[in-house]
């Protein structure tokens, strides 16, 4: 079973990921916040990151991604931005993104979709 | 010698005599022209008569006679005499008084008969005075007519000056240029807003004064001034025409504007414009931080949205088990109700940052005709169920400069629009190409619009008669206005109601 790590600040929304991709057989670990998530991802194997850009506590989805795309040990983890964003796509997969969602424009049946689908790639 | 005197004498016009003092003075000699002057029938005649007799006025004799004792002689005295045939007339007369040997007086003098002078002269008195009077009529009118004058100069002097007041305490800049664009006066803050003093602006062109930059800090042409179009006439009412840019100072730094130019009209002619414009430094800072606020309304606006989209969506998947048809309904409103909301954040943001100049419009040169036909693919469903044909005339068309995914917005815009005001026919799609731009027009048969609509239609927030987008915020027309003007571009719309609207466009042809 593929653990997700989903960083997302917004409790509605956490719910609303976590479940739908529970119910579809995936192992889902939830953090609020940018430095709760890099924590998370030194102690635990991900297989990929759902990932929020506007985070709180001074360190952003950017800062995160940036981190992690810098660390070998890290690196290799796909990682989705969700967001709500709607100008930073370039930006974000410059950095090393595998893939831009914009929060409105997608349900969560095709946010699975593409989570399987990357991890289908990764095998 | 006395021969010669004597002929002198008889011959001589004016008549001479000779005549007796007293109340019974008779005349010793008379020449010819006496007799004459006295209308005798003969010199005998004449020398009958009695001195007195030829005097009007008896008092006049005396007088005559009384002067000429005391002083020896009279000068030209006029008398009131009488001829014998009774005609009265006045006589000037000379005379020296004469004792002889015997030392017996008399009078030898001379007459003229001057009553034609004398009328004359009571004429030209009688010219003189009217003359006088008629002068000074005319005197009197010319000094009537110099106050009156006066009192214009010195009300219009007040005008002016008033004038002036007035223009000087306007807070805003106001310039004004002739016909050919030179300025030709100006205020005070105008003076201090840009930099440059009334005396250094006046007779230079205005673009040698307003050197506009948008936002983007590229300079604006003179060509595509506003003045410029005032002055040519392509504004044939005096409209403003308010955009926002800024202006650039003598000393380099540039402040935010607004600006109202119109042109100045007597009649049916343009003799010049006048520019009025004011710095809107604060409202620009007012402006962006509303614009702050909503970016980030905008994204708080989505979370929650994003958030019903996804709860709503996975019922209707049947994450949560069967769905009835009837709550699938239900939740089918609410899905859309929710999707609308983010279409309208959408809007706003788009409208926001499209103001702000943070979307850059990045024209590139592309074949206009594939991106039409993108756009009608993708609605012709819609029009199909609406049983509406979509038309499109294609022709080849030169390369235009465009940002294609602001015009697709535009397209998909314009032809939703028709599409949603019309009920029955065809929607037209088609192009002209007028010297440095393409046209594009698309015609409906719908509802038309009422030109108080026509006017205000691409205006932020217009909802005309029916919602005009669909975010239902009447934002669509503003954004497809801020799109194509942010190429270069202008839209603009005829219609007819009960005929239908058509809606063009301009693009730039790429060079």
């Amino acid at each position: 079973m593929a653990t997700i790590l989903l960083i997302e600040d917004d409790n509605l929304l956490q719910e609303l990921y976590k479940g739908k991709l529970r119910d579809e057989g995936l192992n889902v670990v939830v953090a609020g916040d940018g430095k709760g998530g890099l924590d998370l991802i030194r102690s635990q194997k991900f297989d990929l990151i759902l990932l929020d850009i506007m985070l709180p506590g001074g360190i952003n989805g950017f800062d995160v991604l940036e981190t992690l795309k810098k660390d070998p040990a890290f690196s290799q983890i796909p990682v989705i931005v969700l967001t709500n964003l709607d100008s930073e796509e370039k930006v974000a997969r410059e950095i090393g993104a595998a893939d831009y969602l914009k929060k409105t424009e997608v349900t969560p049946a095709e946010i699975v979709k593409r989570i399987k689908g990357i991890l289908k790639k990764k095998k | 010698m006395s021969l010669k005197y004597q002929d002198l004498v008889e011959n001589l016009s004016v008549g001479v005599y000779r005549n007796t003092p007293g109340p019974n003075g008779h005349f010793l000699e008379a020449n010819s022209a006496m007799v004459a002057i006295f209308e005798a029938k003969s010199k005998k005649e004449f020398m009958g008569c009695s001195v007195s007799d030829l005097y009007q006025n008896p008092k006049e004799r005396k007088d005559f006679v009384d002067e000429i004792t005391k002083k020896g002689e009279v000068r030209s005295r006029e008398i009131n005499l009488v001829t014998l045939r009774g005609r009265k007339f006045i006589a000037a007369i000379s005379a020296v008084m004469r004792k002889d040997v015997n030392g017996d007086v008399y009078f030898d003098g001379i007459v003229e008969d001057i009553t034609e002078r004398k009328k004359m002269e009571s004429e030209l008195i009688e010219y003189r005075d009217k003359l006088e009077i008629q002068v000074e009529e005319r005197t009197q009118q010319f000094e009537k007519t110099k106050r009156a004058l006066l009192n214009v100069m010195s009300d219009l002097r007040e005008v002016g000056a008033r004038n002036e007041a007035i223009l000087t305490s306007i807070a805003d800049g106001v310039i004004v240029v002739n016909s050919s664009g030179i300025i030709i006066l100006m205020n005070h803050s105008a003076e201090k807003l840009l930099g440059w003093t009334i005396h250094e602006s006046l007779g230079k062109k205005w673009y040698q004064i307003l050197k506009r930059e948008d936002e983007g800090g590229n300079p604006v042409l003179p060509e595509n001034g506003a003045i410029k179009r005032a002055l040519t006439g392509s504004v044939t009412t005096p409209s403003l025409i308010i955009s926002s840019y800024y202006y650039v100072r003598k000393d380099g730094t540039k402040f935010p504007v607004v600006r109202a130019v119109s042109p100045i009209m007597i009649g049916e002619k343009t003799i010049g414009a006048v520019n009025v414009f004011r710095d809107v430094t604060q409202e620009k800072e007012l402006d962006k931080m509303k614009d702050d606020f909503m970016d980030i309304a905008a994204h708080d606006l989505r979370t929650p949205a994003a958030a019903i989209r996804g709860f709503v969506s996975r019922v209707l998947d049947g994450d949560a088990g069967p769905v009835s048809d009837k709550a699938k309904e239900l939740l089918n409103g609410a899905y859309e109700g929710n999707m609308r909301l983010i279409d309208l954040v959408d809007d706003f943001l788009t409208v926001s940052r499209l103001e702000r100049g943070k979307i850059k419009i990045t024209p590139r040169s592309c074949d206009l005709t594939e991106l039409i036909e993108t756009s009608i693919n993708e609605l012709s469903d819609v029009a199909d169920s609406k049983n509406l044909k979509l038309e499109y005339e294609k022709v080849k068309l030169p390369a235009t400069l465009v940002d294609e995914e602001r015009i697709i917005q535009v397209v998909n815009n314009l032809i939703g629009n028709a599409i949603k005001f019309t009920d029955k026919g065809r929607i037209t799609i088609s192009h002209a190409v007028d010297k440095n731009w393409v046209i594009t027009s698309i015609a409906d048969t719908g509802i038309g619009m009422s030109p108080e609509s026509q006017k205000q239609l691409f205006q932020k927030y217009y909802k005309g008669d029916e919602s005009a987008s669909r975010s239902g915020l009447g934002l669509g027309l503003y954004i497809s206005k801020l799109c194509v003007e942010g190429l270069g571009g202008e839209i603009w719309v005829k219609s007819k109601v009960g005929k239908g609207s058509t809606f063009s466009f301009s693009l730039p042809i790429a060079k």
